[in-house]
């Protein structure tokens, strides 16, 4: 049994008279089911939403989307009249992966022990709660086994099935092993590096798997420093080796689009692969599926593969493999930096300069927290292999404030560093106040280009440069800091920018901290390639001849600022 | 090319549909940017006098609407993109069912070969389940037919109209709104005129409305006033939803008694008025409340003090028909 200690309950602050110590109270059921994810992520424990009413439980299902996307475990509570049972129940069985219902005390014990049975494998969960019902009961249940939560069964194997599966694994010359969510949460990372170093094989980290909780990522960075090579998502290393793999093992991972897996109109990988998982998802990308626990799984190849005397990377013509792919890997993190460097003399600030020196600058126990959109983009291309809170499956939007609450209550002894974007910093900006009021002290850069840039770019390249609404107008971020009571900077230049980082850098008040980083609109991430792909897959193909006009156009009339497509050719050329 | 009632349309699948939110008189799209949405904004954009108002988050977009179609009796197009875009607007959707008030929610979908793996598909979510019980109706467009996506419109606008009202949803596989072609456009659907506005709409966001501003008496030759609310029965959604009646009649005062600590919880309502020059007064009993002036200076509010007598209430809110008046309880 794993064995959890303690869970995180989060709630509206208006809803609940006396509010125990053990919860957190935010301002709305969005923020607080957004504070729960944030908790579950930075932990890789599970958290509760608690909602009183329709109207909450409707708000907190919009938030719990993020957590199905990115299989959270989150269990949601809502406290509802049975009139409305069945508009709830509806709403949360697209956003949920369990649903139970108590009506009567004597149904708690055994609906929590459910939970526990099943919250690893199908999370989040959704408990409609009748009236009748105290919610402190739910709680207490869940703490009198100290919050232990099962370990998924472990299915059967034949020795069959995986002598075969070495067997092909060992045949592949350019081999990947995919490490995703599923893995990670059960495997050893001397597992997987050994598995790796014998396969000659690097090990590519999921989208999702590269936001996995610090405690655990700490771990995975610490064995693999020595051993073999660890690639986060969101950089053209990773694409490379994924596109030019002849076989692809797939650990833990529901090969999703945005790790370029199942998209219909393009295909960047002929790989074959083999999916090691508990859950067979739909089978239409073509792989072979083995339903075992990637931990098992992988020591059984392990055994294997000794027995068939492979002796790995060393004296194989693999090694050249990994050593070409290494020097990629430093190559791609010198450019970046030499592409920000560039930008530090300039009269302005490129985004690119903001992303470098915040991620340079961070403590080393930051947590950083982004978002989907341009900024979050520009966090990953300067990122590697640091912890991230980040909505993967989604690119959700507006989470960040509220996220920060759950992830500072879940790690307390970290600092937590956001970059936002100007365009959603409204969602939930209402949540400032609740951290001042708790007297926490996490830092907001907002990158603020007056723009929705992400879509902006969609203009810019489909439409020609017809910008209809993606303009917002200049706002002061750092003064409506200050109208919630937080501190705020704005910096327009690159000399300022350094100044408040510094600054950030031994911030001690206990209120939040906004910086408001001025830049100018139409800027291109390194790094977002494969959500934009994932996003408008199935309509690739109808506008690849328009796109090809608007890109032409866009250098023509310069849209993009002078240097953008060398910076992206000299970041590409490895 | 024009023949009476016919239109020969040459574009993609965006630019059909703005087309016919044109043809049925829509005047207001309130949209939140997305890729998926770019073609309607485009086809908007390029060729017609609607106004693309995009509030700071889909949820009081949603409000917007409600608010919108309460007053006027006419919908409005509330457009997000796929996915958590559509999943924010939940509770403005459900409100605006509750209150029986038209709305046409327009998305686009995921294509139909996507269905088996929402789980693993980019921003994925089942529309129709999702929303199952909380619109009027729910419609889906598969097909890339012209035909059936303008049939789907029309059918939209008018569901959403049909007694009792509320909001209609329609999801548009997106890749149909990318595509070209060359298109027959019969106008079939008729509209409607919006309701005359009264005098005066009030929004009761706290129940504890002012006793000065109930006991003003509009019915002596200066015409009614019509107290209205979002559906959802709870606080904290007057002031986009007042927003909303106030792009419904832009020249018509409206009033919003709130508390202050729900106008904190809103004030990228306050950004999208300065955005739209929609002028917002804030009124309350205490002058020198110096957060409330801080707030107001740093949006370019005006904030005033509550009169103490009926008559300069009543002088005070219309003195500025424009404006939408914040009467702080």
């Amino acid at each position: 049994m794993n064995y959890q200690k303690s869970i995180a309950i989060f709630c509206v602050k208006e809803s609940v008279h006396h509010i125990p110590d053990d919860w957190v109270a935010l301002k709305d059921a969005q923020a607080a089911a957004y504070a729960a994810c944030g908790y579950t992520r930075s932990t890789g424990r599970p958290s509760f939403v608690i909602a009183y009413g329709l109207g909450q439980a409707l708000q907190s299902a919009s938030a719990m989307l993020t957590s199905w996307g990115d299989k959270q475990q989150v269990v949601a509570l809502n406290k509802i009249d049975r009139n409305d049972f069945s508009v709830i129940k509806n709403a949360y069985s697209a956003v949920t992966r369990g649903s139970f219902v108590i009506q009567e005390r004597r149904e708690i014990s055994n609906v929590v022990n459910r939970i526990r049975e099943i919250i690893s494998q199908k999370s989040p969960i959704h408990v409609i709660v009748s009236n009748a019902v105290n919610l402190n009961e739910i709680v207490e249940e869940w703490l009198k086994a100290d919050g232990v939560i099962a370990k998924a069964a472990q299915p059967v194997v034949s020795n069959d099935t995986i002598k075969k599966a070495a067997g092909i694994l060992n045949s592949f010359k350019k081999p990947v092993i995919m490490l995703g969510t599923g893995a990670i949460k059960n495997c050893d990372p001397s597992t997987i590096a050994s598995l790796a170093h014998k396969l000659g094989s690097p090990v590519l980290l999921t989208a999702s798997a590269t936001t996995m909780p610090h405690t655990i990522l700490e771990r995975y960075v610490q064995t693999f420093k020595s051993e073999t090579l660890l690639i986060p998502s969101g950089n053209l290393v990773w694409v490379k080796a994924f596109a030019s793999a002849d076989g692809i093992l797939a650990l833990g991972s529901a090969l999703s689009e945005v790790d370029w897996c199942g998209l219909k109109d393009i295909k960047i990988s002929r790989a074959r692969i083999i999916r090691v998982g508990l859950e067979e998802q739909n089978p239409e990308i073509g792989y072979q599926f083995i339903s075992m626990d990637a931990e098992c799984f992988s020591q059984k190849i392990l055994q294997e593969l000794s027995k068939m005397g492979v002796s790995g990377v060393d004296g194989n013509r693999k090694r050249k493999r990994m050593k070409k792919l290494e020097k990629a890997c430093q190559t791609w993190k010198k450019r970046i930096i030499i592409e920000a460097k560039k930008c530090e003399n300039l009269d302005y600030i490129e985004p690119r300069l903001a992303a470098y020196e915040i991620v340079r600058n961070a403590p080393d126990n930051t947590l950083f927290i982004s978002e989907g959109g341009a900024c979050g983009m520009w966090l990953w291309s300067y990122l590697w292999l640091r912890p991230i809170i980040f909505p993967v499956q989604h690119g959700t939007i507006g989470v960040p404030v509220p996220m920060t609450i759950g992830a500072m209550k879940g790690s307390p002894a970290n600092i937590v560093w956001n970059i936002v974007g100007d365009g959603a910093f409204f969602y939930n900006a209402r949540e400032l106040q609740t951290l001042k009021n708790s007297g926490l002290s996490p830092v907001f850069f907002v990158f603020n280009d007056s723009s929705w840039s992400a879509i902006r770019l969609g203009q810019t390249f489909i439409f020609r440069g017809r910008y209809k609404g993606t303009d917002i107008q200049d706002t002061n971020y750092a003064g409506l800091a200050n109208l919630y009571g937080c501190e705020g900077i704005s910096v327009t230049k690159p000399a300022e920018l350094t100044k408040a980082v510094q600054y950030a850098k031994t911030y001690s008040n206990k209120i939040p901290l906004v910086i408001d980083i001025k830049m100018r609109k139409d800027h291109l991430p390194y790094a977002g390639a494969n959500f934009v792909l994932a996003e408008l897959d199935g309509a690739i193909k109808s506008i690849l001849l328009q796109s090809t006009l608007s890109f032409i156009i866009s250098l023509i009339k310069g849209t993009m600022p002078k240097g953008t497509f060398k910076s992206l050719f000299q970041i590409g050329r490895n | 090319m024009k023949i009476p009632g016919i239109n020969f349309h040459w574009g993609n699948g965006g630019e059909l549909v703005a087309q016919r939110l044109y043809d049925l008189s829509i005047k207001i799209i309130i949209s939140l940017p997305g890729s998926q949405v770019l073609p309607i904004w485009d086809g908007v954009s390029s060729r017609f006098d609607m106004q693309v108002v995009v509030p700071r988050s889909e949820r009081n977009g949603a409000f917007m609407a409600e608010g919108y179609g309460q007053a006027s009796g006419f919908p409005a197009v509330l457009m997000s993109t796929l996915g958590p875009g559509v999943a924010n607007e939940l509770i403005g959707v459900y409100s605006a069912k509750a209150s029986e008030t038209p709305v046409m929610c327009i998305s686009p979908y995921h294509p139909p070969n996507k269905y088996s793996r929402l789980g693993e598909v980019f921003q994925g979510l089942d529309h129709p389940k999702f929303f199952y019980e909380s619109c009027k109706e729910n419609i889906l467009i598969e097909s890339n037919s012209a035909k059936e996506l303008l049939e789907s419109i029309d059918n939209t606008f008018a569901t959403c109209l049909k007694n009792p009202c509320g909001p209609v949803r329609l999801d548009i596989s997106f890749p149909i709104l990318f595509q070209h072609g060359f298109h027959k456009v019969k106008k079939t659907a008729e509209s409607i005129q919006p309701n005359v506005p009264p005098m005066l709409f009030i929004i009761k966001e706290d129940p504890s409305i002012s006793s000065l501003l109930e006991s003003i008496d509009f019915l002596n030759s200066k015409g009614e006033k019509r107290v209205l609310s979002p559906g959802i029965g709870q606080p904290g959604f007057g002031l986009p939803f007042a927003l909303g009646v106030k792009l419904a009649y832009p020249k018509t005062p409206v009033v919003l008694t709130t508390t202050y600590e729900l106008l904190m919880s809103h004030l990228d309502s306050f950004a999208v008025a300065q955005l739209y020059n929609l002028s917002i007064r804030v009124m309350g009993k205490d002058k020198t409340s110096d957060s409330i002036k801080q707030i107001t200076n740093f949006f370019g509010m005006e904030y005033i003090k509550e009169p103490e007598n009926k008559n300069d209430l009543e002088r005070k809110l219309f003195e500025r028909q424009d404006s939408l008046t914040v009467l702080l309880s």
